[in-house]
């Protein structure tokens, strides 16, 4: 038994390592819908361990040495395996559509990646199984290992590429089987030390067998490394992504340039993150060469005001510190989150980017665009935010839609207070295909931000213009003066700009050089100003409501009513057009709740054991799906609200896991200690304290993250990591200990349900992921986290039914 | 329980063998045309047949014992989605269509293709078929357009893989990660550049030719740069052997476009473009039309003519989404082309 739990430890490592690791692959190599479909899918590999154990039990039990021994060692080698096939399966998402072999395809990426997580899963089960009388020291030992598995691996990813990654995993996994073979005889022993050896030969970075990653055709990043004469020079990783330095005589990116331009254009080199999101390092002799920049529409406000301060957000290759240079900036303070960009861009390619980074006139700050808003001092003539969308926690792999910090009412809100008093706020986002959404719904949170900061005409207060391909919005805290109108519409026509809003805009002076049917975004942006906003949110055919804090989606823009459009544009549209996240979301829901069911209800048909169990079926079905379910909600809601807090996603993720999986399995341990000889009224009652801690401390974190946040932000990075570890521990202490202490009240009272309870425990917590994300999108994470104490609550009530 | 099991799986059986049968169709309807085949390709039909025979009379046994009612909601599927409307239709004759009055172009010397090669005289039937469904069906009017669809040999442009599904409303890849555009944007496209037997057309984005090639059945020039060398090369290669003489294939940086050449009546860029590049908008000729797609190479794109007005200033106007093409009857009246 002392050897069982490392193993465990590290079996549960490898597995949470194993899903950020396949996240960040995916994220690599294709769509971010379907890395979110496959994942959440294999996930449930999981807790099938459980509904397997459950049914094999006897056969298990007995040869329960080997059987742990076989599901490790299985763990370690179908990690390289399973991913060096899924990489050679030819998987075409685009073609998902009009190729129904593509489904075959998608599926075989469901089952391959089901497998590691199954050995996983059922290593695991079957030791709660036969050693449920220390389910308090299994649990810390899960529970921990999880912990620092997610830590190491979010560390180690920082400069190594997901081969590696997994080729440690699949190390971690045989570290454990080797522990477990010395349980079983030294034949295994040597079976499994030959087997890691050949595992790491044949897949090793300088082996036979690549575990590279394989990027979609339908990336960027394919495209840039076809043309000729093209060069990758740098390749970099983290946790937040690959970055790929690609450089071509016949790169050339300018997404908001004027049609009317016809000079010249300074040479490029790219970084492409994730082999898809695009940023331009521009080489420039002098501030003629950087002329381009004064021909896009974000340009606009260096027209309002002469030599301004200047803050820019999201400072990439340097593109926007370029042309606030070539128009005149007085000074730059340019914040960019990914510190590998910045070096990037200072030092190795410092020369290329003609010392953009080293002026004295440009300060780089590494922070996240949010938290540098939120803890500055200073104040600024424009703040710049273009083209640009904010790192976010699925990013960092977590079940998130797409949140963005930098996109809500209270961020606007925030950045004009970073203004002076006749300062600007510029906004520019790419134009989507009809009919708009994105831009509108930028144009509404400005508005609304404006509204809440007790601006009751805030027409006066905002310009919007746009391209062929993009729209600028400039906001001010004051209302813009008459020689600032004329000189935004001389810009505007000089340039071959629309204008969709300026103070006193008449209707014929819209819709002029980039002809629209209708001039919708002149008539959109009418309505939102005007008191009838509500009636046309509720209208409108997607969903352009202002994002908050709470609900930060500000890239959800579909609505139930506007699905069949969707459908009948899915033929024309599909993916890379339409709004389909949400129904990708839906359909990962379905699937987890359908696989759930099969999984849950499975044994119960088939498990003799399981049948003989008369009572406490249903009340342990209900208990440990609402464990399931709440712990998983609570931890969403702290990411969420500890990301924002700390300022960048990795920290916050990282701290959350490690916080939460660390405590837990304290508590856990702590509830075994105080509960020797198991009484199940005296486990009942443990649970019940247990369940009141958890509630009234949810509650107290809650408020203060909530109402004591300015204070909170006021704290230096280190000291906000340590007050997100603080916040979390008592909780997640508490929330250690319901779960193995119903486990060894199981132990006693019916037995053969301890795997299967697991099982159903694993199923409640992926399709509480995906739920969460649900509920988060519709009321916001602060109901999420309520929900999730009163699904504690509930559980507390049912608890004495087991 | 095993009864909707094996729906399931006779439904996405019969779903996978569709695309063999239609390899069988092609087939049929070769054997009724007197025009040559290359070498390879009965070998791969007849191999096909043999496959699809096998498993559709697997799929059919497995829905007549087990599923009878599969086969019923199949069809109604195929209802839905027009294809049994289309077996209905009758077939389109080539010659039948109204024919608009050709412009005669000025040089009476001027190169015009030659139809010789047998892929011309192949897959007829398919063409026309194609033409009523997917472009005159979606809303293409101009009879031009329509004509150049059905004479240019579209199977002739995909890889061997590819060929059952050439006909198809929708893009193939054609390697190194470009696709063949589906018909209805090439013939949308084409119709947007209101090109005649005068016109002298650049493309930007050569691909696998098959745009240059509906081009060139109408202007009196295409002049076609491809970026990527290998490309360049087959779709120079392919489209000298079909014939097109009046296209001229260059393998260069298209940002540049073609000076020596220029200036163009017409310019279409196949290639989704982030900018207009200033060389392509100074060699437009007044009154000429541009049409490119807008947006990242894999992201959301748009599809957006430019205009430029007699003095040299341009205009550009937003017309549909693009790479994937509406069902018959399903274009919006906003997804037209604009009169104007």
């Amino acid at each position: 038994m002392t050897t069982i739990p490392i193993a465990i430890f590290f079996i549960s490592a490898a597995a949470l390592g194993l899903e950020l690791v396949l996240v960040r692959a995916f994220s690599i190599g294709h769509w971010y819908h379907f890395s979110y479909l496959v994942i959440s899918t294999a996930l449930l590999g999981f807790a099938a361990g459980g509904a397997f154990v459950t049914i094999g039990s006897r056969l298990l039990t007995r040869h329960y040495a080997k059987s742990l021994w076989g599901f490790a060692f299985g763990l370690a080698v179908t990690v390289p395996i399973v991913f060096w096939i899924s990489q050679n399966v030819p998987l075409d998402e685009l073609q998902l559509i009009w190729d129904r072999r593509q489904i075959l395809w998608l599926f075989a990426y469901y089952l391959l990646f089901f497998i590691p997580f199954f050995c996983a899963g059922t290593s695991v089960a079957l030791a709660f199984t036969i050693f449920a009388g220390k389910a308090h020291s299994l649990y810390f030992y899960n529970m921990t290992g999880s912990g620092l598995g997610v830590a190491a691996i979010v560390i180690l990813m920082y400069g190594n590429p997901p081969a590696a990654l997994l080729l440690i995993i699949s190390s971690i996994a045989f570290l454990a089987a080797l522990i477990l073979a010395f349980g079983v005889s030294r034949y295994f022993v040597a079976a499994t030390f030959l087997c890691a050896l050949a595992v790491i030969l044949l897949f090793g970075l300088a082996g036979p067998v690549s575990l590279e990653v394989k990027i979609s055709q339908n990336k960027s990043l394919v495209y840039y490394r076809a043309l000729p004469d093209a060069e990758t020079l740098a390749v970099r990783y983290s946790p937040l992504a690959r970055l790929d330095c690609v450089q071509a005589p016949t790169i050339r990116y300018f997404p908001s340039l004027s049609i009317a331009y016809q000079g010249r254009l300074p040479r490029q080199m790219l970084i492409i993150s994730d082999a898809d999101g695009i940023s331009a390092i521009n080489h420039f002799e002098d501030m003629n060469d950087l002329d381009c920049f004064d021909h896009t529409t974000s340009a606009i406000g260096y027209h309002l005001l002469s030599e301004p301060d200047v803050c820019i957000i999201g400072a990439g290759g340097g593109s926007d510190i370029a042309q606030a240079l070539a128009l005149n900036a007085r000074s730059i303070a340019a914040v960019e989150m990914n510190s590998q960009i910045v070096d990037l861009v200072r030092d190795k390619f410092g020369e290329f980017a003609s010392g953009l980074y080293n002026r004295n006139d440009v300060r780089i700050i590494v922070a996240e665009g949010r938290n540098f808003l939120q803890t500055t001092n200073q104040f600024f003539d424009i703040i710049n935010i273009s083209l640009l969308d904010s790192f976010t926690a699925s990013a960092a792999g977590l079940y998130a839609l797409n949140e963005s910090h930098l996109y809500t009412i209270e961020a606007v809100k925030q950045a004009l207070s970073r203004l002076r008093p006749t300062g600007l706020l510029s906004i520019t986002r790419a134009l989507k295909t009809p009919p708009p959404r994105d831009s509108l719904k930028m144009f509404a949170t400005v508005v609304e931000s404006l509204r809440r900061r007790g601006i009751s005409e805030p027409a006066g207060h905002i310009i919007m213009i746009r391209s062929w391909a993009t729209a600028t919005i400039v906001v001010s805290p004051q209302p813009f003066s008459k020689s600032q109108i004329e000189n935004a519409h001389k810009f505007a026509h000089q340039r071959c700009f629309d204008l969709v809003h300026l103070p006193g805009i008449e209707p014929n002076d819209v819709n002029l050089f980039h002809i629209l049917e209708e001039p919708i975004y002149y008539e959109s942006t009418q309505r939102i100003l005007s008191a009838q906003c509500e009636s046309f949110y509720r209208n409108y055919i997607y969903n352009i409501r202002p994002a908050t804090d709470d609900r930060p989606y500000f890239f959800d823009f579909f609505k139930w009513k506007s699905l069949p459009y969707m459908i009948r544009t899915l033929p024309r549209q599909w993916l890379p057009f339409s709004e389909w996240a949400y129904l990708v979301l839906v359909a990962t829901l379905l699937q987890a709740i359908a696989a759930s069911a099969a999984f849950i209800l499975l044994p119960l048909l088939i498990a003799k054991p399981i049948k003989a169990v008369r009572a406490g079926k249903l009340a342990a079905l209900g208990y440990f799906l609402l464990l399931g379910l709440s712990y998983m909600f609570l931890e969403m809601g702290f990411i969420q609200k500890l990301t924002l807090l700390i300022g960048h996603p990795v920290f916050g993720v990282a701290v959350t896991l490690v916080g939460f999986l660390f405590f837990s399995g304290c508590g856990s341990l702590t509830s075994g200690r105080l509960l020797r000889q198991t009484e199940t009224p005296k486990a009942v009652n443990l649970i019940r304290l247990a369940v009141l801690a958890i509630i009234v401390i949810g509650i107290i974190e809650i408020i203060l993250v909530t109402f004591a946040f300015e204070w909170l932000i006021s704290f230096s990075r280190p000291a906000r990591i340590l007050l997100g570890l603080v916040i979390t521990a008592p909780l997640a202490f508490f929330m250690g200990m319901p779960f193995p202490t119903a486990l060894r009240v199981l132990n006693i009272s019916s037995r053969p349900l301890i795997p299967w309870a697991w099982g159903v425990n694993g199923f409640a917590s992926v399709t509480g992921a995906v739920l969460g994300t649900f509920l988060a999108i519709s009321v916001g994470f602060t109901i999420l986290m309520l929900t999730a104490l009163a699904c504690y609550l509930l559980a507390a009530i049912i608890c004495k039914q087991i | 329980m095993r009864k909707y099991l094996l729906i399931a799986f006779c439904t996405y059986g019969t779903m996978l063998i569709e695309d063999r049968l239609e390899i069988i169709v092609f087939e049929v309807i070769k054997i009724q045309e007197k025009g040559g085949m290359n070498a390879n390709y009965p070998g791969l039909v007849k191999k096909w047949m043999c496959v699809s025979l096998a498993l559709l009379v697997l799929a059919v046994l497995f829905v007549v014992i087990f599923a009878g009612k599969s086969s019923t909601s199949r069809g109604l599927t195929w209802a839905a989605d027009g294809k049994q409307a289309d077996a209905n239709q009758a077939p389109v004759d080539v010659n039948e269509q109204p024919e608009q009055k050709r412009k005669e172009p000025d040089d009476k010397k001027v190169l015009r293709p030659e139809h010789s090669h047998p892929a011309f005289a192949q897959r007829i039937q398919e063409r026309a078929r194609m033409v009523a469904m997917y472009i005159q069906g979606a809303g293409i009017r101009d009879p031009n357009v329509s004509k150049a669809l059905r004479t240019v040999p579209r199977h002739a442009f995909v890889r061997r893989g590819d060929l059952y599904r050439a006909y198809r409303d929708h893009p193939i890849p054609i390697g190194l990660g470009q696709t063949i555009s589906q018909p209805y944007i090439v013939a949308y496209m084409t119709e947007a550049l209101k090109l005649d037997p005068n016109s002298r057309v650049l493309e930007i984005g050569t691909g696998s030719g098959y745009q240059a090639a509906v081009c060139a059945e109408i202007a009196k020039e295409v002049y076609t740069i491809e970026i990527l060398e290998e490309l360049a090369n087959s779709a120079n290669k392919r489209l000298k052997e079909l014939g097109y003489r009046n296209v001229f294939v260059k393998a260069a940086d298209g940002y540049f476009g073609w000076k020596q050449k220029g200036p163009f009546d017409a310019i279409i860029v196949t290639c989704a473009a982030g900018f207009i590049p200033p060389p392509l908008i100074r060699q437009l000729k007044p009154n000429g039309r541009m049409i490119l797609p807008r947006g990242s190479p894999f992201g959301a794109q748009t599809l957006v003519l430019i205009t430029k007005d007699r003095k040299g200033k341009v205009y550009s106007r937003s017309l549909l989404p693009v790479r994937f093409v509406p069902m018959v009857g399903q274009v919006n009246k906003a997804d037209r082309l604009p009169k104007k």
